[in-house]
């Protein structure tokens, strides 16, 4: 009886963060995205300062959050009052990475549902 | 049922509220990232994964460190709910996954902790992390 009640208590989310196919978002368009052939400027260009930058910029992270008719746009992570020093995912649904080659032409990327 | 019971009243709090351990869970409400369970952790290996591997499949990471060598994922999972005035209020706790790298950017080792603690502490006492401030 008291595992039952505590089961109902917990419901049944788990959220755990995956990667999703990045065409599989209804007007999410990323066809602009092509490994061996994007340049990084274009990249940039296209989507913005990224919310972060690794290993001198071979790697780009974007926060990105559903928008109406857009599918995905970026969007700035916030300092948290309850998360303290780290960025609040509020509005951030999904983490866009792309990684650069030697001569900063998109090598792979992805598309991460965090939360 | 009696020891459930007696559970409940000894977690009941003079103010009326009653505060009940629930299974772990999620809640957006608690606006951090999704959880990462071992199974999503299995593909880091020590001396091996570089950090792109990393960023592909787990995202943007909570926090870097300021030499780039450790970067840390965290969420939070309810685990008690308090009923009462705050009727379905939840609280829960912060799990991070912390991941040291080397000049190349490979995974040097990964560790996932469970605390309440902050990352400031986490990250002094779990990683032996200095603060620039301190």
């Amino acid at each position: 009886m008291g595992a039952a009640v505590l089961a109902l208590l917990a419901g049944c989310s788990t959220h755990d963060v995956h990667t999703v196919p990045i065409d599989s978002l209804e007007g999410a368009d990323f066809s602009f995205l092509k490994p061996g052939q994007t340049s990084r400027e274009e990249a940039v260009r296209r989507l913005g300062d990224p919310t972060g930058k690794f290993q001198g910029g071979v790697i780009l992270t974007y926060s990105m959050e559903p928008a109406p008719y857009h599918g995905l746009k970026p969007v700035r992570r916030e300092p948290s009052l309850r998360n303290g020093p780290f960025l609040g995912w509020e509005e951030a649904v999904y983490s866009l990475v792309l990684v650069f080659d030697s001569e900063s032409l998109l090598r792979e990327f992805s598309l991460v549902k965090v939360r | 049922m009696t020891k459930f019971l007696a559970l409940v009243l000894l977690l009941s709090s003079p103010q009326g509220c009653i505060i009940l351990p629930v299974i772990p869970h999620y809640d957006d409400s608690l606006d951090s990232r999704g959880w990462i369970p071992d199974s999503a952790q299995e593909f880091i290996k020590d001396g091996e994964t570089p950090l792109s591997e990393i960023l592909l499949r787990l995202g943007e990471p909570d926090w870097v460190a300021e030499d780039g060598r450790l970067i840390a994922y965290r969420w939070e999972l309810v685990q008690y709910i308090v009923v009462g005035p705050l009727v379905g209020a939840g609280f829960g706790r912060g799990h991070f996954l912390v991941i040291g790298l080397n000049d190349e950017g490979i995974c040097v080792k990964h560790r996932t902790v469970s605390t309440n603690a902050g990352l400031r502490e986490t990250m002094r006492y779990e990683f032996g992390h200095q603060w620039k401030d301190e």
